[in-house]
């Protein structure tokens, strides 16, 4: 279960750096959905690797920059969202970043059991027929 | 149900996207996507430049004939070494775009009405006036006369080029911070840009007159009043070129003198409260500058120094770019116009170049006489004349675009036809800057960029047209010289003062002054030439003008140059930071006299006390200076309480019956300038100007200046965190360019006047401050207050902007080979041919 999580969290966040090649930003929802179709077991597991993948993986590409440009930028741009601190402009963006995988995974998870599986009620209704 | 989960998750997934997508609102403030903006791969997050030692790589670039060495110095300032200007201009188009793109995208989007395309409606009524004051029309002129010259075009072409090659390459996660806030795509470069860019500076330096106002205040006060009140030359004025009998025997044939009628009215009185804003209407042109050249004989060193400090509005990121080129045909540095190759204001290994602001009035306004009512004929002597129609699209961003239609008449552009309340609504605009150059721009900058010596600037100037430049030079075989350099309209005295009836042909332009007939000098025995916008010549030139002079740091400069023995750098620093007001002086010792102590409390005998101790400095620290420019202005205004009271209630003859129905229409009127002011308070104190029209009294000078004292004292009570240090009040504000306030720099306490060499007012002052020695070695300083980099997430952007307010320079480093500048190389980067 941990490993699994922890498979998810990292392929999630691996994928999502893929936008350093010049993909687009929502892109990460599609990626995350693939590793949710494949690796978790559990909608909950989906949910919770994608957040936190997409969380991390927005988290350090921000913070990196920042901190090599001592938040010379960051601090500018706090002041044009209500005086937001540095942090606060991380923890937004990793925020995004978490939400977007989070929901990605699940989908992709959900689609998985929607797909591939024969929806429960007509699996009983057919089981019941053939009795 | 596994179905239904998947779709609910799905449409969650879908809609969360959506949202980050969209622009959001704030209050009034729209916020960009926050999907795309906050994104650590191209949102802002990669505008975040970092502050350790920059890393430059090798480029390669087609088109370019050769390889390139750049190399950058701990200024961030590219020194270009190219093996031709060519490619020097490939690769200066190319770094410009580089540090600042989104600044060239604005400012030429700005020129030519294409704001709204990015901003939407609220920027719509600029739009619509740059497309019907006829800016693009304008720069379309210029590239005709710049093809003139297949050679300068060549370097335009590869500039933009060099341009294009950045953005061509860039991601988004390169593009610029301001174009992610404002949600809009980099768009590619082109010659017409460029042109914009130039009309742009032409724009802010020679689109200006006095006409509508001139023409009511004419009407309302009469001949005689006008005459007494305005006077067009300053007798203590110290003019850029005095006469030397150079224009004996010349009597140029003068079109026939401006007449106009006029009725003299005058209107009730109102009490004037004084409020503490900038005044601007009595003390010249908002933009200026200094340029001065000393000679051999006055140095130290005995080798000339040229100073130049051109004022403009204050911005980051800043209007200059520096660079150097270095070609086998030149090793220029100094500063450019980004959008443009080559150097503006800068020098050589043999010469260097500056330039001021020419104050003449190059625009007039003509008022057509319409035959019919669609406004599509007009009267023209005893002809039927037709307007040829521009057709106008201006893309709204989140609108619909707006199809505008303007009339062009034989004088130019019918302007204001759009708004039915505007006086100048049937008048057309005639401006220098619309005509076809007789000779491209660039070639002037070329010219000077490659001089080596005197006839080399002067074989540079001719054909540079708008706008007008007092072109200061120069050499370091020891020539100095000065040239009122533009094209001037041969004028009818009074001809251009005032809005001219546009049915008759003999007011329009005809003729211009003949190039060697413009003012210039060389090696004068004073041993200096100078200008600060003020007259070019006394009235002894014998072709009439018109204009917006400066009147206060002119004559301080010629004063402290005059003096001046043994000069070093070091001086003329010292006069370029020159916080000295002449206007202060000229007028407090008047005011002191006047003021009659008896009448003031003890609040009020120790203002006066402290005005009496002042040097006339705007000091940062001074206290005085607030004292002294709220006393002034308010007396100022109760003397000219009889004017304003006409810009409330009064008539103008451009007020057309349906006009003068709108309500609460303002009349723009003419104020007195300060210097004619001060020269009445001395010399004819019982002036009707100074009685107050509604009151019973016969009021003198001397109660106008208590009364105004009284003003000043009794709003220093009421304000007394007024009362502190100069710095503490003025108010000095670096904006960002595209006004978003946390990329300015508003926290700097700094001294300076308009009215001293220091001209600092709250958004306009020195933008480039140079000072070059031309001796064996070129020994230059300079500083401008910004930073090389556009980017508000990088260390360059506003590195000298402290270094500038306390009142510092740089070493201008001129590298003789990629392999100089020890100690001062950031890096380098090879551009290679591809």
């Amino acid at each position: 279960m941990i490993k699994n999580f922890l498979i998810g969290v990292l392929v999630i966040f691996l994928l999502g750096n893929l936008c350093r090649l010049g993909l687009p930003w929502w892109i990460l929802a599609p990626l995350a959905a693939i590793a949710g179709w494949i690796i978790p077991k559990s909608g909950y597991g989906a949910f919770l690797s994608g957040f936190t993948g997409g969380f991390l993986c927005w988290l350090i590409a921000a913070w990196l920059p920042d901190q090599s440009n001592s938040s010379l930028l960051s601090t500018k741009v706090g002041q044009l969202f209500l005086g937001a601190s540095p942090v606060t402009l991380l923890l937004v963006t990793a925020l995004m970043g978490g939400l977007i995988g989070a929901m990605g995974a699940l989908t992709g998870h959900l689609a998985k059991d929607a797909l591939t599986k024969p929806a429960g009620r007509r699996k009983y209704m057919q089981e019941r027929r053939r009795r | 149900m596994r179905l239904i989960k998947f779709l609910l998750s799905l449409l969650v997934t879908i809609l969360l996207v959506w949202q980050l997508a969209r622009p959001q609102q704030a209050g009034d403030k729209t916020l960009p996507p926050p999907g795309a903006f906050f994104n650590p791969f191209s949102g802002f997050w990669t505008n975040a430049e970092s502050v350790g030692a920059p890393v430059f790589h090798d480029i390669s670039m087609p088109g370019l004939k050769g390889p390139v060495q750049v190399v950058y110095d701990d200024l961030m300032v590219p020194h270009i070494f190219a093996q031709n200007m060519e490619d020097a201009a490939r690769v200066q188009g190319y770094i410009t775009a580089q540090h600042r793109l989104w600044q060239m995208d604005i400012t030429a989007r700005k020129a030519s009405g294409r704001l709204s395309e990015v901003l939407g409606e609220r920027t719509l009524r600029i739009d619509r006036l740059a497309r019907r004051r006829g800016m693009v029309f304008a720069a379309e002129n210029d590239l005709i006369g710049w093809r003139k010259s297949p050679e300068t075009m060549v370097l335009l072409d590869a500039y933009t080029a060099g341009v294009n090659a950045w953005i061509s390459q860039m991601s988004k996660a390169d593009w610029p911070i301001e174009y992610k806030l404002l949600d809009y795509a980099p768009e590619p470069w082109t010659a017409l840009k460029a042109a914009l860019v130039t009309e742009a500076m032409a724009e802010t330096l020679c689109a200006w007159d006095d006409d509508l106002e001139s023409t009511n205040t004419f009407a309302q006060l009469g001949p005689e009043a006008f005459e007494y009140l305005y006077p067009e030359w300053n007798p203590k004025q110290q003019p850029i070129i005095p006469d030397t009998g150079q224009w004996k025997g010349l009597s140029p044939l003068l079109p026939p003198p401006f007449v106009a009628s006029a009725t003299n009215r005058l209107g009730a009185l109102e009490p004037v409260e004084y409020q503490n804003e900038e005044h601007y209407k009595y003390d010249g042109p908002i933009v200026g500058s200094n340029n001065w050249a000393v000679s051999g004989q006055k140095t130290r060193s005995g080798k000339p120094i040229l100073c130049n400090d051109p004022h403009l509005n204050l911005t980051l990121p800043s209007i200059w770019f520096q660079i150097q080129i270095h070609t086998p045909q030149t090793n220029t540095y100094g500063v450019s116009l980004p959008g443009v190759p080559g150097v503006v204001i800068g020098f050589n290994e043999h010469i260097a170049w500056g330039m001021t602001n020419v104050s003449h009035d190059v625009s007039d306004w003509y008022k057509i006489h319409w035959i019919n009512a669609e406004r599509s004929k007009y009267k023209l002597d005893n002809e039927e004349k037709s307007v040829t129609y521009r057709y106008e699209e201006i893309g709204v961003k989140g609108g619909k675009t707006l199809l505008d239609t303007v009339r062009y008449t034989v004088f130019g552009p019918v302007t204001y036809d759009f708004e039915s309340d505007n006086p100048l609504r049937d008048c057309a605009f005639r401006w220098m800057a619309h005509d076809v150059p007789e000779r491209s721009a660039f070639e002037t900058f070329l010219g000077l960029n490659t001089g080596k010596n005197y006839e080399d600037y002067k074989a540079a100037l001719p054909g540079f047209d708008a706008p007008a430049q007092n072109i200061v030079f120069a050499s370091r075989t020891g020539d100095i010289a000065i040239q009122v350099q533009g094209k001037y309209p041969v004028r009818g005295l009074q001809q251009g003062r005032f809005v001219q009836e546009g049915d008759r042909w003999i007011n329009a332009w005809h003729n211009y002054i003949p190039q060697e007939q413009v003012p210039s000098m060389k090696n004068p025995s004073r041993g200096f030439v100078f200008s600060a916008n003020q007259h070019s010549t006394p009235p002894s030139y014998p072709y009439y003008y018109v204009g917006n002079f400066e009147d206060w740091r002119s004559r301080r400069i010629h004063d402290q140059l005059a003096a001046m023995q043994a000069v070093t750098p070091e001086h003329m620093k010292n006069l370029q930071l020159d916080n000295f007001s002449q206007r202060a002086a000229d007028a407090l010792p008047v005011m002191l006299q006047l003021l009659d102590r008896s009448q003031l409390d003890d609040y009020g005998r120790q203002m006066a006390d402290e005005l009496s101790r002042w040097n006339y400095r705007y000091d940062p620290d001074a206290l005085a200076p607030l004292l002294f420019d709220v006393w002034f202005d308010s007396c100022y205004e109760a003397t000219w309480d009889e004017i304003s009271i006409l810009e409330k209630n009064g008539n103008s003859p451009l007020h057309t019956d349906d006009l003068a129905a709108v309500k609460n229409q303002k009349v723009a009127m003419l104020y007195p300038e300060a210097w004619r002011f001060i020269d009445m308070m001395q010399t004819d104190s019982a002036s009707i100007y100074f009685d107050h029209p509604a009151t019973p009294f016969r009021e003198t000078v001397r109660d106008i200046v208590l009364e105004s004292f009284k003003l000043a004292q009794q709003y220093f009570q009421q304000n007394p965190e007024q009362r502190a240090a100069y710095s503490q009040t003025k108010g000095f504000e670096l904006r960002h360019l595209g006004q978003i306030p946390a990329f300015g720099r508003m926290d700097l306490k700094i001294g300076g006047h308009r009215t001293a060499p220091n001209a600092m007012s709250k958004t306009n002052g020195p933008s480039w401050r140079m000072i070059v020695e031309l001796g064996d070695e070129i020994n230059a300083l300079g500083v401008y207050p910004g930073g090389q980099s556009g980017n508000p997430g990088s260390m360059y952007y506003d590195n000298m902007v402290n270094t500038w307010a306390s009142g510092n320079y740089y070493e201008l480093l001129l590298m003789k080979s990629p392999d100089d500048g020890t100690g001062r190389v950031l890096g380098k980067q090879v551009f290679k041919p591809q």
